[in-house]
């Protein structure tokens, strides 16, 4: 992974290289991925390995990211009594998928979220306490 | 690669547009006058539509206009362009 040029490579058993990705700009749900996107991302590719530009490429998929509006999770109760969320984690939430795991069932458990799950509530986004983490992970997202 | 029909410089590339989200949310009369609830679902709540959505584009890289598109967010097939102020009929959300 490259935080300059944003691009992830990794190999699999067989030796293909995984790449990854980016966004679209606009929201969609045809699973394919548009090909400025695509280019942008092997671009980055090329440009931190060179050697690469001599792979053939094999396929290309898209998956479905759900963003929030300050692009960070929503972790918490909702309107509606034993109804909880845990969504919006965008193109992150595997590495902090056993921490929210664990105070997501803290929520479930007491009926109120974990102190440090409080921020992440449905309701920040009418009470103005916007979370301002775009930037944490230091690569565009 | 979406081909979006600007309603000033015909058909370019979506590479010369930017996104401007769903169209048609009217900015509130009077914002004093709202709850927070309702401030909320103005700038925040979208419809996030699966099937025909309109939305706003930005000519970025063209006439520097804004305007509206049905787009198909499953197809990504897009149906109509027209100019901002502009509401035609049909199916899109």
């Amino acid at each position: 992974m490259s935080n300059a040029v944003h691009a992830y490579i990794s190999q699999t058993d067989k030796g293909e290289l995984i790449i990854g990705a980016g966004i679209d700009t606009y929201n969609g749900y045809s699973h394919k991925g548009s090909f400025p996107v695509i280019e942008d991302t092997l671009e980055a590719v090329v440009e931190l390995s060179p050697m690469f530009s001599r792979l053939r490429m094999l396929r290309s998929w898209a998956g479905i990211v759900d963003i929030s509006p300050d692009a960070c999770p929503i972790v918490g109760k909702t309107p509606l009594d034993g109804l909880y969320v845990n969504c919006g984690w965008g193109t992150g939430g595997f590495k902090a998928t056993p921490g929210s795991g664990w105070v997501f069932a803290h929520t479930i458990a007491n009926d109120q979220p974990h102190p440090l799950n409080e921020p992440f509530s449905l309701e920040r986004f009418s009470t103005g306490h916007l979370i301002d983490e775009h930037g944490a992970a230091a690569v565009a997202h | 690669m979406l081909s979006i029909p600007c309603p000033w410089c015909g058909q370019r590339d979506e590479t010369e547009f930017s996104y401007g989200g769903e169209a048609h949310i009217r900015r509130p009369d009077d914002p004093f006058t709202l709850s927070d609830e309702q401030w909320a679902d103005y700038l925040f709540m979208r419809k996030n539509t699966m099937g025909r959505h309109r939305e706003q584009w930005f000519h970025a890289a063209g006439c520097r206009r804004w305007f509206n598109v049905e787009r198909d967010t499953v197809t990504q097939r897009i149906l109509i362009s027209y100019k901002t102020g502009e509401m035609p009929q049909g199916n899109g959300a």
